[in-house]
């Protein structure tokens, strides 16, 4: 598992350009309901004297009263953008990360980087987009039976004069559910790693395989995704240290280190994301070797067709 | 140090002659109840004898019919007029499936032995919903005459609805509130602004609590032996039967209700309230300067302090005693000394939430959860506020005994006023509900929160069943009273608003006032009319936003045409009067108007101060009585206007927006960037994490 994280590691740390490009697209993406928030805040706040608790603090009665001055409901509608913008994120998923492990797959080809991310997002496309709905469907029943399951058990002790049973009721459920929902996601990892390694057509049958294979090194395989989730917590735990006992962001300087800041917590979640496949990666080529070896892709050029006869 | 400087300051108040208290010692005992009372726990039902001594306080009226209040009777079945107002559902708690309450008068006597019972009937004053049996009323045999008593024996039985609304269990919790037959308060003419005599008994209503008369009581309280309890007033006896049980006797004087609770699992924690050590003798000085009062008219009384705790919320504990503490110390200061000897803090059982948050003479219900004994959750103060809030009822409903049906504000937002001032003197502005991870906010921002431009279709002063929808009584009883206060004392002063409170306190203690007696006193101290106010605000329901509509200031332009004087006609072209203007602009020595509109938005008018900020110089300040639509402020002078801001201390709390009051001349990117880098990071992280699944 160490060499395997090391890997990982080693691989998102050569591959910078893809982390950047990944954090590049999602920022831009995340500019679709932040933009016109700036728009709407800078009309609303910019001219107003009151707005400079706004840098001491987070107001909420400030976000009410601009929110009530407004009155066109743009709130609501920066919400609707956000939530559209994770359903692209989401979508988007499945052709990132075709490109994601054709570029791990392929760091001895001498193409340019871009040349290996488009094809592998546009070859792996269509089965990923499958893949995804049997691991969102399956996951989406196991989860609610799960939830119903753990819930009917537990519920007895959120009725109980025992208070924290309630609590605990409650942390068992979740982390039941959190442990099935990581298990078809890491059935979903690893399936997209077989599809890569192995080019395989039959989606429902990769996805077993690979929820077979997770269950089997069940250790490592929820070992290693905890490691980058603890990684990524350290990250978050150190951001938030920063944001409460830094001076307030009240000068344009503090403003821009705050950004800058906010930033590299969030490249190093792609870089945590990217790693973690590449660990996976390395342990499904140790733990699942491939029987016959094979480029990800074959590409075709025209250099490989042989002149007519 | 601390208490040899209070002892040097007693000392020098003993020499120091003390004027007279003008602190009511005894309410004007109308009622005097003797009950003996047992408690089943497996029923979960109360067993009772209950002898009522009811004085006639008019000096004119004869009384032939008395009315009882039967609070119980509100969780009978589902046509009651509680639960179809209510739908079975209030303060987020749900009544529970098949655990109805009740309560049956099984005999009704005078003490000459005279049966009542068959005479009993139930009426419906409010709706005329015949379904709802709260209200019982009976003609008496022979009237009582004006200042004449009459001596009644009453059983009955109560069954005690699982914890909702207030009352009932949860388990073996029981919160034993508004369980007897309790009289109604006759109010003769004259009382409470009444132009004839007549009984103020009111159906139990979703959105009200209670009126009752002032008096005493002396109760018996039969329960399990193993069962820890806590009652309204001092135990002054106890006693162990055979069977297994133990009966207390608990005694109150001038308090008009009587609550009780048991629980096996209660930890009791004790602490007593010192006048001397809880109080410095700085702060003594400084309240009795803000009041104009004696050191010895705002000294305090010690206080024991019971707290019966669930177990689970033990690391609490602290945190409830110093917050009785801080409500007996700074009510005390700034209204008078709390009268009584006890005061008991009951922590609800898990599950028994609804009877949490509530008052009762001497006995208040606090509100906890176990998650508040752990990071981060010990960072809200919630705990605090609910006890505090609670113990402040002891002196807007136990004390100063107000109609909470038809005038809740007067308790409920004089209430939620007191709390915020004494949550701030505790945890500071800003803060006082959380203060965590760079979020704050405090009480008086949570009721500010609440204030809508929208929230403008009922008013304060209306009876608390009549809202529509019912959900804003809340808003109307709460919240928006606490910022009339809020505003009126930003506008008279501190000083003098204190001053109103305390004497507004002094002269209804243990009596029943009326908004319009709040009004009367604070014209009376004020010198003014203040009706304007309390016309819009209190009788009225309109909304007060005041903005900046308009801010400009720009150079004055140098005149240009054609122009006769002493050397003849002179013509200045366009361009040479805008190169002497840029020229002055230049030199610094151009003169700029500056012209700001000040609009009233809100039907509301209200005095304000406007601010001006003109480049390095001081702050101007000037008043506008609030009136016109919109003010238009003009100036010229050689510095140019940096902003203006209306109500600049933020003095006037009932303004339903303060983010419009300001403008300036000049963009300040800075809060816009701050937020929207943070709305960026959050929207960045989701997008990220679900991108890369």
């Amino acid at each position: 598992m160490l060499a395997s994280i090391g890997h990982g590691l080693r691989a998102a740390g050569t591959q910078r350009k893809l982390v950047l490009l990944l954090w590049a697209w999602y920022g831009l993406l995340s500019f679709v309901p932040v933009f016109p928030a700036f728009v709407w805040l800078s009309s609303g706040l910019n001219m107003r004297p009151a707005s400079a608790t706004a840098l001491q603090r987070f107001d909420f009665g400030l976000l009410s009263e601009l929110s009530n001055y407004d009155q066109s409901g743009v709130f609501g509608l920066l919400v609707v953008a956000a939530m559209a913008a994770m359903v692209v994120a989401l979508v988007s998923s499945t052709f990132v990360m075709g490109g994601v492990l054709e570029v791990l797959g392929s760091e001895d080809e001498p193409r340019m980087f871009m040349h290996r991310f488009s094809r592998g997002c546009g070859h792996f496309f269509w089965r990923f987009v499958r893949l995804a709905l049997i691991a969102g469907i399956s996951l989406a029943i196991v989860v609610g039976i799960v939830a119903a399951a753990v819930g009917a058990m537990t519920a007895p002790m959120g009725k109980t004069e025992w208070e924290p049973g309630w609590y605990l009721a409650g942390l068992i459920t979740v982390v039941s559910i959190a442990i099935a929902a990581a298990y078809f996601l890491l059935g979903l990892d690893y399936a997209r790693i077989r599809v890569a390694r192995d080019g395989s057509r039959g989606m429902f049958k990769a996805y077993v395989a690979s929820l077979g294979f997770v269950a089997r090194h069940a250790l490592p395989a929820y070992g290693l995704g905890l490691t980058f989730v603890a990684a990524l917590a350290g990250v978050a735990l150190l951001y938030l240290a920063y944001e409460t006992n830094s001076p307030a962001a009240a000068t344009t300087g503090a403003i821009v280190l705050l950004l800058l800041f906010q930033q590299i917590v969030v490249i190093a979640r792609v870089f945590a994301r990217v790693g973690l496949i590449g660990a996976e990666r390395h342990y499904f080529a140790l733990a699942s070797p491939a029987a016959t070896p094979a480029p990800a892709v074959v590409t075709v050029t025209t250099a490989d067709v042989p002149p007519p006869v | 140090m601390r208490s040899m400087a209070s002892v040097i300051l007693f000392a020098a108040l003993a020499v120091v002659p003390a004027k007279a208290d003008p602190l009511p010692q005894k309410s004007d005992q109308v009622v005097q109840y003797q009950i003996a009372v047992s408690l089943d726990p497996a029923k979960k039902q109360l067993q009772g004898t209950e002898r009522l001594t009811w004085r006639n306080p008019s000096t004119t009226d004869t009384v032939g019919e008395l009315r009882f209040h039967l609070y119980l009777n509100a969780f009978k079945n589902t046509k009651t007029t509680f639960v179809k107002e209510s739908g079975g559902q209030l303060r987020g708690d749900e009544m529970a499936e098949n655990a109805w309450g009740w309560i049956d008068v099984t005999s009704l006597k005078t003490a000459a032995g005279a049966d009542l019972k068959a005479g009993l009937t139930f009426i419906q004053p409010d709706d005329g919903n015949n379904d709802d049996q709260t209200v019982a009323s009976v003609v008496l045999p022979e009237p009582v005459p004006p200042g004449g008593s009459i001596t009644l024996d009453i059983v009955f039985t109560a069954q005690l609805p699982q914890v909702f609304a207030r009352t009932g269990y949860k388990d073996d919790f029981f919160l034993v509130g508004q369980w007897f037959p309790k009289i109604g308060v006759y109010e003769p003419a004259g009382m409470r602004g009444q132009t004839q005599g007549g009984w103020n008994c009111h159906q139990f209503h979703a959105n009200s609590e209670f009126y009752a008369d002032y008096g005493s009581f002396r109760v018996e309280i039969t329960i399990p032996s193993n069962y820890v309890m806590g009652a309204t007033g001092v135990r002054t006896n106890q006693r162990t039967n055979p069977g297994g049980t133990t009966t207390y006797v608990y005694e109150q004087a001038d308090v008009h209700d009587f609550a009780w609770t048991a629980d096996p699992d209660y930890v009791v924690i004790t602490a007593k309230f010192s006048a001397t050590e809880d109080v410095s003798p700085a702060e003594y000085a400084r309240i009795a300067k803000l009041l104009g009062r004696s050191l010895d008219e705002v000294k305090l009384s010690d206080v024991d302090i019971t707290v019966l705790l669930q177990p689970d919320h033990r690391p609490q504990a602290q945190r409830h005693v110093d917050a009785a503490k801080a409500g007996l110390k700074w009510f005390g200061l700034w209204y008078g000394r709390y009268p009584y000897k006890t005061l008991t803090v009951v922590d609800p059982a898990p599950g028994g939430g609804g009877a949490g948050g509530m008052e009762y003479p001497t006995f208040i219900t606090a509100g906890s959860s176990w998650l508040l004994n752990y990071w981060p959750f010990d960072k809200l103060h919630s705990a605090e506020a609910v006890t505090i809030h609670e113990f402040g009822h002891q002196f807007w409903y136990a004390m100063v005994g107000n109609n909470e049906f038809e005038e809740a504000w007067l308790d409920e937002g004089f209430n939620t006023y007191s709390t915020a001032k004494t949550m701030t003197a505790v945890f500071g502005r800003d803060r006082t509900m959380l203060e965590f991870l760079g979020i704050s906010l405090g009480e008086w921002d949570v009721n500010r929160l609440s204030n809508s431009p929208t929230l403008k279709y009922n008013r304060i002063l209306q009876n608390s069943w009549s809202y529509v929808p019912p959900g804003t009584y809340g808003f109307y009883s709460y919240q928006k009273p606490a910022l009339v206060l809020g505003t009126l004392e930003g506008y008279i002063g501190e000083e003098m608003m204190a001053r109103i409170m305390r004497t507004y306190h002094e002269r209804w203690r243990f009596k029943h006032p009326r908004s319009e007696d709040f009004f009367a006193l604070v014209n009376e101290l004020t010198g003014q009319d203040f009706g304007w106010y309390f016309d819009q605000v209190v009788r009225g329901g309109d909304v007060l936003d005041y903005d900046i509509s308009s801010a400009t200031t720009r150079p004055v332009r140098a005149d240009s045409g054609v122009f006769d004087g002493p050397g003849g006609r002179k013509t200045v072209s366009e361009e040479a009067a805008h190169k002497q203007t840029e020229d002055a602009v230049k030199a610094k020595t151009a003169q700029y108007e500056t012209s700001v509109v000040v609009r009233r938005r809100g039907e509301v008018y209200f005095p304000v101060t406007v601010a001006f900020k003109f480049e390095g110089k001081p702050e101007v300040r000037m008043t506008w009585d609030g009136v016109a639509r919109t003010n238009t402020f003009k100036f010229v002078r050689p510095e140019k206007l940096e902003w203006a801001d209306v109500d600049p201390d933020r003095k006037v709390l009932l303004d339903v927006n303060w983010l419009n009051n300001g403008r300036r001349i000049e963009d300040d990117l800075k809060p816009s960037a701050s937020w929207t880098s943070r709305w960026l990071f959050l929207v960045q992280n989701i997008v990220t994490t679900l991108g890369l699944f």
